[in-house]
């Protein structure tokens, strides 16, 4: 019973925990301007999602080491440092996001300005990491976040043409008054709000904060291979949602607001409470990973004790670094349109994820980390096109930002 | 003797491109405007900000056609108002911030810039009465918005 309640709760947790800020603004903007022409996209990071997640959970759970200490001893300090800044720079700029997002749901809720509710955001959010247990936490808001499932019910309800649906997912084209350039920039960040490296940096920590073992993987396995490919239906909802209410009539998304509309279209009023409640949880749960994941990273990189299962006196730096990224994160957050700094973060999070990815493909074939549990030799094939299309993505994400004007 | 080592020139030269590189990322994403150096320029910029607003209108008009039928709460339909009226609003001001070529841009700008200010005030007015909680009126008064977003429309298709 305690087996199939940990089964149940680690797939919802990864259904849940999947969807933030990034993909409700990036996916809907996607399906309000190209249709279902991106959809590939989210296919393809998915598969990226899921293959590097499964093999940093691995890792942690055979070598009960996170990422960035596996990092840092198998490519070295500097190479690790390298890793360490990009991830840690773009966390935090996801976080910014994550915190201002909370605070636009919060004002679509009550039409209170989402800068007043910043700080009471940060507030929850520094008592939630500071109390409640890691896996109370976790679960809460990932359970919470299933909400988010009324996406699907929207879907449903708009009775969309689902033949020509599919028929724009695998022929995509370029609408009229648009051009490749923001094709791609708009495919870059379409991957990048699938492929965040804080997910995966979260997931190895959280292994080993949940204390799990070479006898876990099968959880572990179920956790990815059926949490994320839900998740990644909400995310595909969400574009749905966009191609079919917001693309007709001209609207491209550039606030939080213009995402309820098509839900509330199809369900009216209890639909927007759902769809708010959902976006809340997702986002916060999104808030509280990015913020763990920075100082877990830090943290492992550094030799610090680290760890929400370690008492406070014993782990001094890995919370007072919570309380500063935190007081950090507000203060900007206060200054900068969140929805922009949204688009920014998963544009520049498809830049960053071959530094990232990269270690954990080496340390997932290392049998001194992994034992006899290495990468087999089509996850490795699968591995390494994947980064491949990383790298050039990663090249050209600086000049498509540049000759878009970040606009898409 | 070397007063400042190669290597640590080396790094000081890294640093300052990396300040240009970050400096040219940060102006260009900013959305400052850049001035328009050619009519056909101009007129590219002009569909771009028709193309905002109408955006901004169009939201404003499924909002309220909402609001009225019960489906949003007060709250998320003043919320939703006033964003589409501040999207309108950054486009007007961004397009009169370019400066005009020459005098067919002038001509361009004027009658643009006179659907854009109607746009404004047609959605400052949808902004109140949401904020004042006259969701059932909305749907009535966002009529003013269909000849709008027809001119802004017909905008767009004579000069894209």
């Amino acid at each position: 019973m305690k087996k199939a309640l940990q089964f149940t709760l680690g797939i919802l947790t990864a259904i849940g925990g999947m969807i933030d800020i990034g993909n409700l603004a990036g996916n809907t903007e996607a399906g309000a301007r190209f249709g279902m022409g991106l959809a590939w996209v989210i296919a393809v990071g998915l598969v990226a999602i899921v293959l590097y997640t499964n093999m940093a959970g691995r890792v942690a759970a055979i070598s009960h080491r996170a990422a960035f200490d596996v990092i840092r001893e198998r490519l070295g300090p500097r190479v690790a440092m390298v890793n360490l800044g990009a991830s840690a720079a773009l966390t935090l700029l996801t976080l910014v996001a994550e915190v201002a997002g909370v605070g636009l749901v919060l004002q679509l809720a009550t039409g209170l300005n989402y800068r007043l509710w910043i700080p009471i955001v940060a507030l929850a959010l520094w008592a939630i990491l500071w109390w409640s247990k890691f896996e109370t936490m976790e679960r809460s808001y990932a359970l919470v976040g299933l909400t988010l499932l009324v996406l699907l019910a929207a879907v449903w309800a708009l009775h969309p043409d689902s033949g020509d649906l599919l028929h724009r997912s695998v022929h995509p084209a370029i609408p009229h008054g648009e051009d490749l350039k923001s094709y791609f920039y708009l495919a870059i960040a379409q991957f990048g709000a699938m492929v965040t490296p804080y997910q995966v940096l979260f997931f190895s920590s959280g292994a080993v904060e949940e204390g799990w073992t070479a006898r876990d993987l099968a959880v572990e396995r179920v956790n990815v291979f059926i949490g994320f490919p839900v998740g990644a239906m909400l995310a595909m909802a969400l574009m749905v949602l966009g191609a079919v209410v917001l693309q007709p009539r001209g609207i491209t998304v550039s606030h939080l607001s213009q995402v309820g509309l098509p839900v509330t279209l199809a369900l009216g009023r209890s639909g927007l409470w759902l769809v708010l409640v959902g976006m809340f949880a997702a986002v916060f749960g999104a808030a509280a990973e990015a913020t763990l994941s920075t100082a877990y990273s830090i943290c492992q990189y550094f030799g610090w004790q680290w760890g929400k299962f370690v008492r406070r006196p014993e782990a001094p730096r890995f919370w007072s670094l919570l309380v500063f990224l935190l007081f950090i994160v507000t203060t900007v957050a206060l200054i900068f349109d969140p929805i922009k700094v949204a688009l920014f973060s998963i544009v520049f999070s498809a830049a960053a994820v071959p530094l990232t990815f990269f270690p954990i493909l080496v340390v997932a074939n290392d049998p001194a980390y992994v034992g006899e549990k290495t990468n087999g030799p089509v996850t490795n094939v699968l591995a390494v096109i994947l980064l491949v299309l990383m790298v050039i993505v990663s090249l050209a994400t600086v000049p498509l930002l540049v000759a878009t004007r970040g606009n898409g | 003797m070397e007063l400042l080592p190669t290597r640590w020139l080396g790094r000081r030269r890294f640093a300052a491109r990396a300040g240009l590189v970050t400096v040219s990322l940060v102006l260009l994403c900013s959305g400052c405007v850049l001035p328009a150096r050619s009519s056909a320029a101009f007129e590219g910029k002009a569909v771009e900000s028709a193309k905002t607003a109408a955006g901004a209108v169009a939201t404003a008009r499924l909002c309220a056609r909402q609001a009225s039928s019960g489906k949003l709460t007060a709250a998320f339909a003043s919320v939703t108002m006033a964003d589409a009226e501040k999207d309108a609003n950054d486009a007007q001001s961004s397009f009169d911030s370019i400066q005009p070529p020459d005098h067919r841009s002038d001509r361009l700008r004027d009658r643009l810039d006179s659907i854009l200010s109607k746009a404004v005030s047609a959605l400052a007015r949808l902004r109140i009465d949401a904020r004042r909680g006259h969701l059932a009126q909305l749907e009535h008064r966002a009529r003013a918005l269909q000849t709008i977003a027809k001119r802004l429309e017909q905008f767009q298709q004579a000069h894209s």
